[in-house]
């Protein structure tokens, strides 16, 4: 899956994805060795299906995080996705198809019009991203009176719980999503734009980035993929809840991090987020299958996101440091002569 | 910029930084408030406009703005504190495991303002020291002191039984007020409150060292250069804001009579967009006390207003969302308008 | 290939630009030169589409045309190097060149292999050695400037506009833009180029054209000009008598630096500073003035450095510790790291010294107003009004506050970087008029500047920087100082690029 993921690379980005997988494997390894029944299908699945949906939010975040922005609303949009589906099928009595299209379009809508926000209004992402997630979290609730909302058809749950040749739905599709993403923000030069605008947005424009309409589509993106993932939460769980997906904006994110991508924008590849994600549920399948105390695995997370940050600024601060060197020996040469 | 100064501050000659605009905001900020009030005792003459009810509005209230001015402190040095609802569950558990112990009530106090001063200090650290966003850092802190949290209680809610009765009783404890016949009861947790607020603001828009933090937002570097101590006093800014979560802690675990581990879930949320609302910016350099408190005050109103009304309290939960992007909006425009 | 007649341009009804007449022919390369603020950034960005123009016509290659955006003033064929590099570092060159032009399959997926090889081609046409493959953050700024120009190529343009594109390369590195832009114009291209420096536009144009205050003053054949003739256009009186009359009152040392160095930077700087003495520090670009002055108050962490204030050995481990001791520095950028742009002059001013006269801690607000209102008056800064934030002031406003933010912390010893850059006329006279006055009153100041004539129309003394250190020193009491010997100091060696 490496094909030229990371064609805009950034010193030392390579380093960083190996040491993730080494850590990664070594975890794995350890679990294994200690408590057994780490490496099987059966646990692989639980531990892959247990982080999927944050997974698929992280594939959106990349783009928006690439582009210099952020998008916290992400988790509400999910769970809207959720109950927007269940409420189309089982209240009004749509099919699935036409359910699942009109849910992701409005989800997409609503990423778009979080884009829309951000340009018009020329204020932190943050802000605007942290005012969908308060309102769409109050709306969710509102709707559905706090109660989940249940009784899908088979043909529903399949999106949740059915397989393609013994692989889960939701990990097929990330997968696939993955793939086609990677393509796209590698190679595509729509997405490409999104390195430009999240390095320097006034360099974009003077080349003629439409930047206003990329950060429109790029939400609309990450809107498009949070709601994918609400309609198999809701197909997973069987239900729709409007507590499902709480914090999960924080898991994407941390996934993003520690796949090394610059929070400031302008640089970061899937190809890493994926490697994070994955990271992210080897951590909590190791507290699970290790039977500590599993509340230990939230601190565990906050720690290992400082830690996978911290690597990225040592490894900047390690190329800045060759710089200075290479100008303090010219500095040095053109002494010499003087002080025989 | 300046807070509830500009409008005590009868010196129309001192002109404060964006006061043209600050002082608007604030002026329309409270007209928002008073029309609210005004609309709702209309409305709800007899529920709406008793002393009870607004006791209950302002005492809920009280954590969110002791929360908000935490908030308001480190927007204001450009920084972000993500942490200070869980850093308020940890101080608040801490304390009552060490009330549990046996401990009198000062060193358990102590120790809980100590872990939060450590948390805010780390904080601050990681941020100046190392160079690493503030977001991040913060919600490092945020997942792992929740988590450090739910790990000690294991999830349960901590009660001190055998600690001295005025602890658990002083914050819901009130003086009367008799003004005329009627009484008024003021709880002890609003005047704790209402009071750190007043000389807080004072003290911000006033006292010399935090005078500087404004210009530490504004521009880092040009302040460095102007002689502030700017590492020294961000790391402040976050222990400052450290402490006013400490308070809010001690004040709940009092109220509540318990510590709990998932005190102020989502609180650091609601905490941005009244400190947004009440003009602070994630740009930095601006920001008032006072404004934070009108914008505390409207998003309680609201929701009061919300469960009076007999509309579905549900949704009051996205008013906080559509007042903080109505608020962003408006801001927009006008810039925009002044812009030309 | 570019007639331009009668432009106008206002802004908040300030007229810009004033009816101006402007002809590039092609195969030529054309020098556009002016002051800061004489409208050249106005007019190019008008001709390339940034800004409209509210007068004027525009023909371009026979068309009359009326740009509404950059790109379709680049697919006509017209394209800018800016100031400001929009090169994206972390992206590769060819990525950079080719953007919003890649070559891509009929999906929109980029064709790698065919923009590196076309964009070697550029490389090759323009006979530079840059693999298209590096990431352009890799690249030297010389370098970077050079994949800015072959963006322009690439685009097929017939006219390129090239802003001040000189300003921040070493003096090798201009020698090859020299090179490119000449093929380019014998290529048949036409070529704009601003600058501020002559020897520049003497050594690459072929007309020059001179704006002052918004209004073309003069277009000349470059090879029949004069430097003094050209200089009298632009500032419209000769230069000599702008700066103020030395005094002979400087006393002995105050002030002395020994050893300093900054890691990658400086390396063995020594000097003294004598009481009520300016002393220039001359240089190019790069030579490590600026991170001198920065390493000397630690506020870029230096290796080594000792320093003595009236004889007695002193530590200056912070800024704040050199404001304690009244060394005060002036940044060279003072929107970026000079002043607190959306405060007003009152907070600005006082930054340095909030704490004056407080009471129990509190802000002396009276006191910090009546210091501002002492100052706007003494300097003529405009408008009279403290409570005018920043960032609606002018360049040369801007600049006065900022020296006044330095002035009331009440310097002993005052380091002055680049202090009248971008500044108008008569506002850099009343810097200089303030910085003699200064002097005169006793206080030390260190002044660098890229600007020669200012280093020695100003300073007591010169010292010469070169590759992070200090190479000459040279006495300038009596003011016969000349360019030539400043630079033969500066530019000794060959290939001094930082």
């Amino acid at each position: 899956m490496s094909i030229n993921f990371a064609k805009i690379k950034v010193s030392g980005s390579w380093l960083q994805y190996i040491g993730l997988i080494v850590v990664t494997v070594l975890i794995v390894a350890f679990t294994h060795s200690v408590f057994g029944n780490v490496v099987t299908l059966a646990n692989l699945r639980v531990l892959a299906m247990n982080m999927i949906f944050e997974a698929i939010m992280a594939l959106g975040m990349t783009f928006v995080i690439i582009l210099g922005g952020i998008d916290l609303s992400v988790a509400s949009v999910f769970a809207f996705g959720e109950i927007l589906v269940a409420k189309l099928m089982v209240e009004v009595g749509l099919s699935v198809p036409l359910a699942a299209a009109i849910t992701v379009a409005v989800c997409a809508l609503i990423g778009a019009l979080n884009g829309a926000m951000i340009v018009s209004f020329r204020v932190h992402p943050m802000v605007v991203t942290l005012g969908t997630l308060l309102t769409l979290r109050g709306v969710n609730l509102a709707i559905t009176d706090g109660r989940s909302i249940s009784g899908f058809s088979d043909s529903f749950l399949w999106l949740g719980q059915g397989r393609i040749l013994g692989v889960d739905f939701p990990i097929v599709f990330f997968a696939v999503a993955a793939v086609v993403l990677g393509m796209l923000l590698g190679h595509h030069r729509f997405f490409r734009q999104i390195y430009f605008i999240g390095g320097s947005e006034r360099a974009a424009k003077y080349s003629g980035v439409d930047v206003a309409r990329v950060k429109i589509a790029i939400y609309a993106l990450s809107g498009f993929l949070a709601g994918c993932a609400g309609i198999m939460a809701a197909a997973k769980y069987g239900a729709a809840h409007w507590g499902h997906g709480n914090m999960a904006e924080l898991k994407a994110i941390g996934s993003v991090a520690i796949g090394g991508a610059d929070m400031m924008g302008g640089s970061g590849t899937i190809f890493g987020t994926v490697l994070g994600a994955i990271f992210l549920a080897v951590v909590h399948n190791a507290f699970v299958t290790s039977a500590v105390n599993p509340f230990w695995y939230d601190v565990v997370n906050g720690v290992m996101l400082l830690i996978a940050v911290l690597v990225s600024r040592v490894i900047a601060k390690q190329n800045e440091r060759k710089m200075k060197s290479v100008r303090q020996q010219k500095i040095d040469r053109s002494l010499q002569p003087q002080s025989p | 910029m300046s807070s509830a100064q500009a409008l005590v501050d009868k010196d129309k000659g001192m002109k404060i930084p964006f006061r043209s605009v600050l002082s608007s905001r604030q002026f329309w900020l409270l007209t928002i408030n008073a029309v609210v009030v005004i609309g709702l005792g209309i409305m709800r003459p007899d529920t709406f406009l008793s002393w009870i009810n607004f006791k209950a509005v302002l005492s809920l209230m009280s954590y969110d703005l002791l929360l908000a001015i935490a908030m308001t402190t480190v927007l204001i040095v450009r920084g972000l504190d993500l942490s200070v609802g869980a850093v308020m569950a940890l101080s608040s558990v801490v304390m009552a495991l060490l009330l549990r112990a046996g401990m009198p009530v000062l060193p358990s106090v102590t120790g809980g303002l100590l872990v939060a001063l450590l948390c805010g200090f780390t904080n601050g650290f990681f941020i100046v020291r190392i160079g690493i966003l503030p977001f991040l850092v913060t919600l490092a802190m945020m997942t792992a002191a929740r988590g450090v949290a739910t790990v000690l209680t294991t999830g349960q809610y901590i009660s001190f039984p055998t600690a001295p009765r005025w602890f658990s009783r002083f914050a819901r404890h009130e003086f009367v007020l008799q003004i005329g016949d009627a009484s008024y009861g003021v709880p002890v947790l609003l005047i704790i409150t209402l009071t750190a607020t007043l000389v807080f603001g004072i003290l911000l828009s006033n006292w010399v060292p935090l005078r500087r933090l404004f210009f530490i937002g504004q521009n880092a570097e040009a302040a460095k250069l102007s002689g502030i101590q700017v590492e020294r006093l961000t790391i402040a800014a976050y222990m400052i804001s450290a402490f006013f979560v400490w308070i809010a802690a001690l004040l709940m675990t009092s109220a509540n009579k318990i510590g709990y581990a998932n005190y102020g879930i989502t609180a650091e949320m609601r905490a941005i967009a009244a400190a947004v609302i009440g003009g602070a910016s994630f740009f930095g350099g601006s920001g008032s006390i006072f404004g934070t408190f009108l914008g505390v005050l409207l998003l309680a109103l609201i929701g009061n207003g919300f469960i009076l009304l007999n509309g579905d309290p549900n949704w009051q939960q996205a008013t906080v969302g559509v007042v903080l992007i109505v608020a962003v909006g408006i801001d927009a425009l006008r810039t925009i308008r002044q812009r030309g | 290939m570019l007639q331009a007649t009668g432009i106008n341009k206002s802004f908040f009804g300030n007229r810009v630009l004033e009816d101006v007449n402007f002809d590039v022919k092609a195969g030529q390369v054309h020098a556009l030169i002016g002051e800061n603020g004489a409208g050249k950034s106005t007019l190019v960005n008008i001709l390339s589409g940034n800004l409209q123009r509210d007068t004027g016509k525009v023909v371009f290659d026979g068309d009359t045309v009326s740009f509404d955006n950059p790109l379709e003033a680049m697919s006509a064929g017209i394209s800018v190097v800016h100031q400001e590099l929009s090169i994206v570092p972390q992206a590769t060159v060819a990525e950079n060149i080719f953007l919003r032009r890649e070559i891509t399959n009929r999906f929109g997926f980029n064709d790698w292999n065919a923009m590196y090889a076309r964009c070697q081609a550029v490389f090759d046409r323009m006979q530079v050695d840059i693999n298209p493959r590096a990431l352009a953050g890799s690249l030297s700024i010389g370098m970077q400037q050079l994949v800015e120009v072959a963006k322009s190529v690439v685009l097929n343009a017939k006219l390129i506009f090239m802003d001040e594109p000189t300003s921040s390369l070493s003096e090798k590195e201009i020698d090859e833009l020299f090179q490119v832009v000449r093929d380019l114009r014998d290529s048949g291209l036409a070529i704009v180029f601003i600058s501020h420096k002559l020897n520049e536009l003497f050594e690459i144009s072929d007309h020059v054209t001179v704006l002052r205050d918004g209004r073309n003053v003069g277009t000349r054949l470059t090879a029949e000009a004069s430097s003094d003739e050209i200089i009298s256009l632009m500032v419209g009186r000769s230069l000599s008598k702008l700066y103020p009359e030395r005094s002979a009152s400087v006393g002995d040392v105050v002030f002395s630096c020994r050893d300093l160095a900054l890691f990658g930077a400086v390396k063995d700087v020594n000097f003294d500073l004598r009481r009520g003495e300016i002393l220039g520090m001359a240089g190019l670009i790069g030579a490590g003035r600026t991170e001198a002055m920065l390493a000397l108050i630690n506020a870029r962490k230096r290796a080594s450095g000792r320093f003595e204030l009236n004889g007695k050995p002193i530590e200056l481990n912070s800024p704040h510790e050199a404001l304690g001791h009244g060394i005060v520095y002036l940044s060279e950028d003072r929107k970026g790291s000079g002043l607190f742009l959306d405060y007003d002059m009152v907070l600005n001013v006082s930054s340095c010294v909030l704490d004056r006269e407080a009471r129990f801690g509190m802000e002396n607000r009276k006191a910090m107003r009546e210091a501002t209102w002492r100052y706007v008056t003494e300097m003529d800064i405009r408008p009279k009004r403290p409570s005018a934030t920043i960032l609606s002031l002018s360049g040369g406003n801007q600049q006065k506050i900022l020296l006044a933010k330095s002035l009331n912390a009440d310097p002993k010893v005052l380091i002055v970087d680049e202090p009248t850059r971008g500044v108008d006329v008569g506002a850099k006279a009343q810097i200089h008029k303030k910085l003699r006055e200064l002097a005169n009153a006793g206080c030390s100041i260190i002044l660098i500047s890229s600007e020669l004539p200012e280093v020695l129309g100003m300073s007591d003394r010169v010292l010469v920087f070169r590759s992070g250190t200090v190479v000459a020193d040279l006495d300038n009491k009596a003011g016969v100082l000349t360019q030539e010997d400043v630079m033969n100091a500066a530019v000794e060696l060959e290939g001094l690029a930082v």
